[in-house]
């Protein structure tokens, strides 16, 4: 009696694609298939088969055990996706948080859910400037909730183009635009990630382990600085925890993302292509844009009912030396302040924020992170009154 | 659309030239094989680029138009896309006078057990963000 398929392979008509073995004239032809099937080359597939699934799992679990005798453990990466997910939660009156690593890694969505009775949604997104998701927040007509906004002014100011506001616009260009497909696929994702040590595309994988090569680059070369390693823990809400790698005291991990921070935070020179003095100017029309587009923006949202609240996050060593003298407060915050009419709290003002060590300079370990949340919880309180 | 052009170019050439002696010469199949690699190129840098004006810079820079263009790309990067490459059309020359069905059918059973275990492995280990795969991305 025909199976089940084979009978609907009848009906429908489609060719055998499988398993059929290959008639005499095929096997010995050598030139194109000589009718619309595909001939299976004679060997013993089953066996193959058998084998290659053995050895693959075997592989694959070899792998996933070195990965945790390293001190991975099954995070999710974030991405444009996962921070799609995050942003389709967004309610008019949520509160939202918008920026870059540090208020990623520095806020606790626990205190400032205790501190101010609503859940934030984490926008922050790690080497993004915070203009698109800004203005994106501005063009929702529906929104009218409460932001609070990290500034670094490196970031901040990204120009178009640069790698902070491609990485940023990929973001809200995926929210609008995310496909069914792409759905599904990031709640397979998010499933494997839970559960698998080994997904960690910047570090486990063979592009990671290329980048690790030490190959020197041409003389002159103007290749991107590099990045840091894997060194957080990201949830579904994209709350993310300093690995505990980096946050033990005296972290060789920690130490060289220090040394990563500072070329990653020096401006890259001028292109050769264009004079000095244009490109300085056309960086300088660039911010003062900025400042014009954020108070627009800003001017929008509170039109609206809605509020927002600029913070600086701790940061401290080489790094806060470098951003103080590239991007001055004088010339960053205070007129970001000034010409939004926007409270901001920055935390070197207040003892209570003072303090943190910050293990790699930028961002503060999970433990201290609850601690900051806490003790930010009341300026932000004061500040969106 | 650049896809149906080469076809059609392909086919004209084919009626013209495919009779003449130095068709099937090693020299013409050589340059034949370099120039369709070179159409392909073209045409994947429309897959590569988000919209036109980027697909023309680039276009113009793979002709020389960017002379003096900075050296943006790493040691790592060039020797890798070189070894690529070059796998890719050394096994392509490799296979040019048989099917891939043949090929296999010649590799003994490890060999094929071998390869699909590597190959299969490879799909884990080179993991990347979701929807790499650029038919995912219309």
């Amino acid at each position: 009696m025909p199976s089940f398929i084979s009978n609907f392979k009848q009906r429908l008509r489609l060719p055998r694609m499988f398993f059929r073995k290959p008639t005499r004239e095929e096997q010995i032809h050598g030139g194109p298939p000589l009718e619309f099937e595909r001939p299976i080359p004679p060997a013993p597939w089953r066996g193959i088969t058998v084998v290659v699934t053995i050895v693959v799992i075997a592989a694959t679990a070899l792998w996933e055990w070195h990965a945790r005798s390293l001190g991975y453990a099954p995070s999710l990466n974030d991405n444009d996706d996962l921070w799609t997910t995050a942003r389709r939660r967004v309610q008019p009156e949520s509160i939202v948080i918008i920026g870059d690593s540090r208020a990623w890694f520095d806020c606790d969505l626990d205190e400032f859910q205790k501190g101010l009775g609503k859940r934030p949604i984490q926008l922050a997104a790690p080497g993004s400037t915070v203009w698109p998701a800004l203005e994106d927040l501005a063009k929702d007509e529906t929104f009218h909730g409460t932001i609070i906004c990290s500034i670094v002014p490196m970031l901040f100011f990204a120009p178009p183009g640069s790698p902070p506001m491609e990485r940023a616009e990929k973001n809200v260009k995926r929210f609008h635009n995310q496909t069914p497909a792409q759905r599904v696929s990031e709640q397979l994702g998010i499933w494997l990630e839970e559960r698998v040590a080994f997904l960690k595309p910047d570090d486990l994988s063979l592009e990671g382990f290329l980048n690790q090569l030490s190959i020197a680059n041409r003389p002159g070369a103007r290749v991107p600085p590099t990045f840091p390693p894997y060194f957080e823990r990201v949830d579904r809400e994209r709350r993310a925890r300093m690995w505990e790698k980096c946050a033990e005291p005296g972290s060789e991990l920690a130490k060289r993302i220090q040394q990563i921070w500072l070329p990653l935070f020096t401006p890259p020179p001028p292109p050769s292509y264009i004079p000095k003095d244009v490109f300085m100017a056309k960086i300088g029309e660039g911010i003062q844009k900025r400042f014009a587009d954020v108070t627009a923006a800003v001017e929008k949202i509170r039109a609206r009912g809605g509020k927002i609240v600029f913070v600086r996050f701790p940061h401290t060593g080489g790094l806060k030396e470098l951003e103080n003298k590239i991007m001055p407060r004088e010339k960053s915050w205070d007129p970001l302040l000034q010409m939004t009419k926007t409270p901001g709290i920055y935390y070197s003002d207040f003892p209570e924020l003072s303090g943190f060590n910050c293990p790699e300079w930028s961002h503060l370990t999970a433990g201290d992170s609850v601690e900051f949340s806490k003790r930010l919880v009341p300026h932000l309180r004061e500040a969106l009154k | 659309m650049l896809h149906g052009s080469y076809l059609v170019i392909e086919r004209v050439i084919r009626i013209f030239f495919e009779e003449k002696p130095w068709a099937s010469s090693p020299i013409t199949r050589v340059v034949a094989g370099f120039a369709t690699y070179g159409a392909v190129c073209i045409a994947w840098v429309f897959f590569r680029a988000s919209d036109f004006t980027i697909a023309s810079r680039m276009l113009s820079g793979m002709f020389g138009g960017h002379p003096t263009g900075d050296m943006i790309l790493t040691t790592r990067e060039l020797l890798q896309i070189a070894i690529v490459t070059a796998g890719v059309i050394g096994m392509h020359w490799a296979m040019r006078e048989e099917s891939f069905e043949t090929t296999v059918m010649r590799l003994p059973a490890w060999a094929i057990t071998a390869i699909g275990s590597v190959m299969a492995f490879a799909i884990i280990f080179t993991q990347g963000t979701s929807n790499a795969f650029i038919y995912f991305q219309f």
